[in-house]
Parts: C-alpha cells; sequence; structure tokens
C-alpha cells in the first residue's frame, strides 16, 4: 500500500515537473530577441561617436558593450536604437558591441551579439590645409 | 647649421606661398592639433623648387615649410597611397620635430632637401625611379643610409652632416654629381667606390674623419676642391685611395688632404 502511494506521489511530481517546465522551456527558446542589424558609427568625433542600429522586434531593450584589452565591458543598457559614447581618445581604435534583449518575468533573454570592429576616432582637429594639386609643374 | 639653412627665410604672407590654379588635382595637405601632416587625395601634386634665381624663396617653399610655426608643429607625416607626386622637394625641410619619415610613393622621381633637418633616425625606402636626392638626408640622424636606386644621378649633399651614419652606401653607376655628399659624417668608417662618371665631388669626404679602409675611384672628376680634407684624422685610421684606369687625377684628388689625414695612394684597379 505505501509503495502504491509513493509510486502515485512520484508519478504526480513527474506530471507536475513536466507541465511547470514545458511551456517555460518553449517561451525562452521561441522569443529570444533576434540579432541587431545595421549597428554602425556616426558622427564620429575625436572624442565621441554616436551608434545606432535598427530596431529589432519585441525587443525591451539594448545591451551596449566595449572590447577593453580583450574582453567586452558593458557601457549602457538602452531602451533606443542609438547611444552616444563619449570620452574617446583622439585617432583610436574602438570595438563595440550590441545585444537586444527581452525581459520575461524576472528573466533576460539576449539576442546573438552584433559587432563594430575597429571604429577609429578622428584624428584631431585640422590647424591648416593646403590645396598642392598639380601636374607636377612649379607652384608659381 | 640649422640656423643658417633658416636664414634667409622671413614672415611673409600666406597667399604669396602658393597657388590655387595650379591645383588642378585633389591633392590636400591638411595639419591636425596632434602634429600629424596629412598629404590626402589623389594624383599629382604642384612643384616646389625652393629657390628663386638660386635664391632660398618662401615663395617656392611647400606653404607648410615656409610658415616656421607649422613646419615646427609637424610632429608625423602620412602620405596616403592614391596621392602619386613626381616631386617630393623640400617636402619635410626642416621639420625639426619629426621623428619618422613616411613612406615614399613609387611615382616619385626628385627628393632633394625633403628630409633635411628632421628627426629622423631612420631613412624610408628610396622608389626605383628618383634622380635626385640631393640634401635628401642632410643633418639627420640616420645611421644607415637606404639602398640607392640605380636611376639615381644628382646626389649632391645627400648624406652631409649625418655625423651618426656608419658605413657609405654603393653608389649607383650612373651618378654624375657629388658634391659634399658625405661632408662631416663623422662616424663614417667605410667607403665604397666613386663611379666612373662622376664629374663633380667637391668637399665629398671633406671632415670624414673615421674614414678608414679603402675607397675606389674610378672617375676623373673636373669638381674635386677639398674632396679629403680633414678626412681619416682619427687616431687608427688608415684610408688606401685605389683607382682605376679611367681616373687620370688620383693624385691631385689625394692632396686635399689635410696634413694629419692618414691618407694614402693605393694601386691601380680594375673594375
Amino acid at each position: 500500500m505505501i509503495f502504491t502511494e509513493k509510486k502515485l506521489l512520484a508519478g504526480a511530481l513527474i506530471v507536475a515537473m513536466v507541465i511547470f517546465f514545458m511551456p517555460l522551456q518553449q517561451v525562452s527558446a521561441a522569443s529570444k530577441p533576434g540579432k541587431v542589424a545595421n549597428f554602425k558609427a556616426t558622427n564620429v568625433t575625436q572624442t565621441s561617436v554616436t551608434l545606432k542600429w535598427d530596431k529589432v522586434n519585441k525587443a525591451k531593450g539594448y545591451v551596449l558593450y566595449e572590447k577593453q584589452n580583450g574582453k567586452y565591458k558593458k557601457l549602457a543598457k538602452v531602451s533606443g536604437t542609438a547611444y552616444v559614447v563619449m570620452n574617446l581618445d583622439k585617432s583610436t581604435s574602438y570595438t563595440f558591441k550590441v545585444n537586444a534583449y527581452k525581459k520575461t518575468g524576472k528573466r533576460y533573454m539576449y539576442g546573438k551579439g552584433t559587432t563594430l570592429n575597429e571604429m577609429t576616432s578622428e584624428v584631431g582637429g585640422i590647424i591648416k590645409s593646403w590645396n598642392i594639386g598639380g601636374n607636377g609643374k612649379k607652384a608659381l | 647649421m640649422e640656423e643658417s639653412l633658416r636664414a634667409g627665410i622671413s614672415a611673409v604672407t600666406e597667399k604669396k606661398l602658393y597657388s590655387p590654379k595650379t591645383a588642378t588635382s585633389s591633392v590636400k595637405v591638411s595639419l591636425y592639433d596632434d602634429g600629424k601632416l596629412l598629404i590626402s587625395g589623389s594624383g599629382n601634386t604642384a612643384v616646389f623648387a625652393g629657390m628663386k634665381n638660386f635664391q632660398l624663396s618662401d615663395d617656392y617653399l611647400p606653404p607648410w615649410v615656409a610658415n616656421e610655426k607649422y613646419d615646427d608643429f609637424i610632429k608625423s607625416a602620412e602620405i596616403e597611397t592614391t596621392v602619386t607626386p613626381s616631386n617630393m622637394d623640400f617636402w619635410f625641410w626642416i621639420a625639426k620635430n619629426l621623428t619618422a619619415a613616411p613612406a615614399v610613393p613609387s611615382s616619385v622621381t626628385s627628393l632633394n632637401n625633403t628630409f633635411a633637418g628632421t628627426a629622423i633616425t631612420v631613412a624610408p625606402a628610396i622608389p626605383s625611379g628618383v634622380t635626385q636626392m640631393s640634401n635628401a638626408f642632410e643633418l639627420t640622424s640616420i645611421t644607415v643610409a637606404p639602398t640607392l636606386p640605380d636611376s639615381l644621378t644628382i646626389m649632391n649633399g645627400t648624406f652631409s652632416q649625418c655625423k651618426k651614419l656608419k658605413e657609405m652606401p654603393k653608389i649607383p653607376e650612373g651618378v654624375t654629381q657629388m658634391d659634399g655628399c658625405f661632408m662631416y659624417c663623422t662616424s663614417m668608417t667605410t667607403a665604397t667606390a666613386i663611379p666612373k662618371d662622376v664629374v663633380s665631388m667637391d668637399e665629398l669626404f671633406n671632415h670624414c674623419s673615421s674614414l678608414t679602409g679603402t675607397v675606389t675611384f674610378y672617375n676623373t672628376a673636373e669638381d674635386y676642391d677639398e674632396c679629403f680634407y680633414a678626412a681619416s684624422t682619427k687616431k687608427g685610421t688608415m684610408l688606401t685611395v685605389n683607382y682605376g684606369s679611367s681616373c687620370s687625377n688620383i693624385n691631385k684628388v689625394i692632396k686635399t688632404k689635410s696634413s694629419n689625414s692618414n691618407i694614402v695612394k693605393g694601386k691601380l684597379v680594375s673594375k
């Protein structure tokens, strides 16, 4: 009798677990945000750059990273599709990454990262410039 | 020496410096606030002869060189690969804070005074079509001379006052003028050969106090004033001067040495 009750209890527990976890697995696989497209740098100056990207369907927001010493360091979590990175060093190469994310309950789900490789900040301001185009003959 | 090179350059108004009318290609020179001189665009450039009636003239210098304020500010330089100048005379002349030479485009045929008075320590590669390099590296701290192209004909003062230069490079057969080419190269210990077509070599080894070993003259120069003056004077030096059959005035050339020069006449050699 006791054996039968234990079996029944165990069976019920398994059924309950299957019911609990199955929908969650399906939700998580189905609703992972897509990969960010058209990730680009605009308004590049000596000290800042504006990063822009296309909106990802059903994403709650985006996480931006900067590669530092071979590892990605989180820069910001934003809800829009643009972010201004400040305090750049001039004439320096930077690599950025963005992931879209979605939140379900307390769980965050991240899409695949999109990388912007070796964006270079402006060399510096031009003090003076001269047009010296010519045909190989004397300037004056 | 730097002061004397600068002498004669005075303040001028910028619009006199170059003529935009000659700007038939898109080449632009930009000086950035970090000291970088960027030559961008595409095509050939105007030529800056540097001199008028054999006198240095601000009007004929590149505008960034003629104005000392800009010239002294240059710390680095880059020439975009789309820029194809035939002549780079005076481009970095006395840019005393320029520490590294940019790559010289393969289109270049003239490098007169190009890097003179800069702080470069390594010479750039010289393109195969270069014919003139007078004073190209004068007053620089290069320790090794670049390989000289067979196209080269004129090299007056090319390495003059390169006081860290250790060895004399091989001189191409087509060279005709070598006035002051190694003057005051006081660290240069080795010499090579002077080709048969060299007609002018005033002050060629003047004050090359460390020269030792052998040098061979295959030419009969018309001009050789002070060719060996104060050469091979350091303790332990001994320079032997050999000569080819086409050299008919070797005794006169050797006589340009100083009384304390350790220079002796060698033997007739065949090529």
